[in-house]
């Protein structure tokens, strides 16, 4: 089940009347609602891997509360370690496994050595590498003892499975989730307000601007050896915008539902466009993954590499950053992705600027030339590298670069269907000028400081209108697949 | 909570009130098949494919029998091949719309050896068809208007921008005309070669299927009791009709044979003539539509005083 279909809407209406009015009267039946409706959320979409999804939740709630209990530093890291080969194993196998065997079979035939190991038919559960993410911090916050383990196993299976959060996050952490699961929920008008307006912005961003730049670069990347360099500049362009719509409008539809069930989720992007470098840049994309990977991996390591200064630094970083590039996918296209953005960090590192450029334009309606400067070079910069991501294979990224960079690039666009593309980069200057007024506050639609009621509705009815004339087929969110 | 669920419900019923608006007035701009379940049950119907959805145009046959013994108007009931084939579940469609009050109705079901095939997809022993989640065939109510149950299952299938660009337009009579075509020469030919390549393809993966022809027959049986039925195969290319008649040999034969045997009438324009304007191969124009549409009542008459 997709947020953007007619189905989920459906199944949310019901929900939410069941949720304040059926269920409102104890918190223990209103989790139990909460799971149930996650369950039908998630086997909506595949329902084989259901089962594999309660059975990882019971053996980490189990394991949490021994964990805890044990009191022998031996035991206790066994059975955390048993909880991350589970976690760990159990995503390196469905997301990797053919990926290294074709490696292997590739890296022996090169050397002229035949080896033939075979691939498996693996099908990926859904959000798998979103709940393992929440099963591991946990087990590994219960060994540090940031967290006790909860002892109530409803609480338990929802932190893993809330169905907004379940399929592509936000990544939550227990130790800011749990004790909502643990206390009753009171409904807040403003709150659940302004979570409508943030699914109905997210809805924006997902069919209307990311839908319509899929149909354009779809036929860009799949005909990019006999285009022209400008096209393939507005593909590139378009895949980048299309990439952050696609995904922050989901992460903006699922904070926008949990809040309004009365939960504060993490947020996931903080208008990363109007970054001023590449560190300020993942800052503000996604956030929830890149600060769990800065906790339990970056960090580690650099406390690790501390003897080695400056290149410890950069060392973390990388290794930080090929996993990101890794976690998106089974394909060298990503490792060098990930690999690449740790590399743009050693400029910053050496000057030591890079903490440098956290808020754009303070107070005022436009940047100053010297921002502008950076963040339109931190946007190329971005543009470039995020062919690596709709790349098929590291071969059609290099030469999709290489006819990128060829005198045609001051020629005018091949256009298939000119109107789509005028239409669809007219709704991408909506959706970078609107996050550019907004850029202080959470979301793009949030509104609630325009005082005139007439004005806020016209908003709302006509983004909505937007929506439904110009959105595109509903297609699945791009990252889905991770 | 009384007033967000105030604000909500008022915000919804803007909604409402906005693609109701557009269903109404641009229904048959914004979807294919959304104007076909607006209309009311039918005494008369044209079943088929888009050959048909396209190239038979009921207003002309409404003219034409004006005067005559069918129960006219005609709806053109015709969809696509990517949603229709002759099958139990297709005639259970065809049920819910017919008017079955109509005693002299006027059936003409277009018939072409790809919408009695067996595709890929399919398991006649499990009884799983590629059609089943398809309008019309997921549709319960085919005659509400605003149809917010089609709206519900086939959102996908619109394309709401099409208020602004009005290149096609579904007739209330359930007749689809493509205005605005291009004239280019090569992109004609580009469209011709392309679906001499889609049939090759069809013909290559899917196979005659004996089920769909008795569910055909099935079908004729039942509307039989309803008013005339007409078999006909619509004029196209020749290189596809060649292409048809290499997949099904004998195909002309059989539906004959199954015309006779219910006492239906084949009428077959597919000899290789090129009399109707095509723009793809595939499809009559508009233009072409309305000589074919004369031939093809002609026929009807005749076939009806003899």
């Amino acid at each position: 089940m997709i947020f953007n279909s007619v189905a989920f809407a459906i199944f949310f209406i019901c929900f939410f009347f069941l949720y304040w009015f059926v269920f409102n009267k104890s918190l223990k039946l209103q989790n139990l609602l909460i799971l149930l409706g996650g369950y039908v959320f998630y086997g909506w979409s595949d329902w084989r891997f259901l089962s594999f999804l309660i059975v990882v939740s019971a053996l980490n709630f189990f394991l949490g509360i021994y964990i805890d209990k044990t009191k022998d530093p031996k035991y206790r890291r066994l059975l955390l370690y048993i909880g991350l080969v589970q976690g760990i194993g159990g995503l390196v196998f469905f997301k990797y496994f053919n990926f290294f065997i074709v490696s292997f079979n590739n890296a022996f035939h090169s050397l002229g050595i035949n080896v033939n190991l075979q691939t498996l038919t693996i099908i990926i559960p859904l959000g798998i590498s979103f709940f393992t993410f929440r099963t591991v911090s946990y087990l590994i916050d219960i060994d540090k003892g940031k967290i006790k383990p909860t002892m109530d196993w409803v609480v338990f299976f929802n932190y893993v499975s809330f169905f907004p959060c379940v399929l592509s996050g936000p990544i939550d952490k227990a130790i800011s989730f749990i004790p909502q699961l643990e206390k009753k929920r009171v409904f807040d008008y403003h709150q659940a307000t302004d979570g409508m307006r943030q699914i109905l912005w997210g809805l924006f961003k997902k069919v209307v601007v990311a839908d319509n730049c899929a149909t354009i670069t779809n036929q860009i990347f799949a005909d990019y050896q006999v285009l022209r360099a400008s096209s393939l500049l507005l593909g590139a362009f378009l895949f980048t915008i299309q990439l952050y719509a696609d995904f922050s409008g989901y992460s903006d539809m699922a904070i926008g539902i949990s809040r309004i069930c009365g939960f504060i989720v993490t947020k996931n992007f903080n208008f990363p466009f109007f970054s001023q470098n590449i560190a300020e840049f993942w800052r503000r994309w996604h956030i929830s993954f890149t600060s769990w990977l800065t906790e339990y991996v970056f960090t580690p390591l650099s406390i690790a590499f501390r003897d080695y200064g400056r290149l410890g630094l950069i060392l973390s970083i990388l290794i930080n950053f090929t996993l990101i590039g890794i976690w998106h996918g089974a394909n060298w296209t990503f490792v060098l992705f990930g690999f690449l953005y740790g590399c743009y960090f050693i400029p910053l590192i050496m000057s030591g600027g890079m903490n440098r450029g956290r808020s754009v334009a303070k107070g005022k309606l436009f940047p100053s030339s010297n921002e502008l400067r950076k963040i339109l070079g931190t946007f190329i910069l971005v543009v470039l590298t995020n062919i690596l991501f709709r790349a098929e294979s590291v071969s059609q990224a290099f030469g999709y670069w290489r006819r990128l960079f060829s005198f045609s690039l001051f020629s005018l666009p091949e256009l298939a269907d000119s109107t789509s593309v005028f239409i669809t980069m007219f709704f991408i200057f909506v959706l970078l000028s609107v996050e550019w007024l907004q850029r202080e506050r959470e979301h793009g639609l949030e509104i609630n400081h325009i005082q005139s009621m007439p004005l806020r509705w016209i908003s709302y009815v006509t983004t909505f209108s937007i929506i439904l004339i110009f959105g595109a087929s509903s297609k699945a969110f791009v990252y889905f697949q991770f | 909570m009384k007033i967000f669920l105030i604000k909500s419900f008022t915000f919804f019923l803007i909604a409402l009130s906005i693609i109701s608006l557009i269903l109404i007035q641009y229904g048959g701009y914004v979807d294919y098949f959304y104007i076909k379940f607006t209309s009311p049950k039918a005494k008369s119907m044209i079943l088929g494919d888009s050959r048909s959805f396209q190239g038979i145009q009921p207003s002309l046959i409404n003219s034409y029998f004006k005067n005559k013994e069918f129960s006219l108007p005609i709806l053109n009931y015709s969809f696509t091949i990517a949603q229709m084939s002759y099958g139990e579940i297709w005639n259970e469609s065809i049920k819910r719309k017919l008017d079955t009050t109509t005693r002299n109705g006027l059936f003409i079901l277009t018939v072409t050896p790809w919408m009695l095939s067996k595709r890929e997809s399919d398991d006649e022993e499990k009884k799983i068809f590629f059609e089943r989640d398809e309008p019309p065939n997921n549709m319960t109510c085919v005659t509400l208007n605003p149809n917010f149950e089609y709206f519900v299952k086939n959102l996908t299938y619109f394309h709401f921008r099409s208020v602004f660009r009005k290149t096609s337009e579904v007739h209330k009579d359930g007749w689809l005309e493509e205005s605005n075509l291009t004239k280019d020469q090569g992109t004609l030919n580009a469209w011709k070669q392309n679906q001499i390549k889609t049939h090759l393809g069809f013909s290559r993966k899917w196979q005659p299927s004996r089920y769909r022809l008795s569910e055909l027959d099935k079908l004729v049986k039942y509307l039989n009791n309803y008013g005339s039925v007409f078999i006909v195969r619509m004029p196209i290319d020749t290189i596809i009709i060649e292409i048809e008649n290499n997949y099904w040999k004998g195909f002309d034969d059989e539906i004959s044979e199954l015309s006779m045997n219910n006492r239906a009438k084949y009428i077959n324009f597919a000899k290789g003539e090129e009399k109707y304007r095509t723009y793809d191969g595939n499809h009559i124009d508009k233009y072409g539509g309305v000589q074919f549409a004369k031939d093809l009542c002609d026929s009807i008459s005749s076939k009806t005083s003899n």
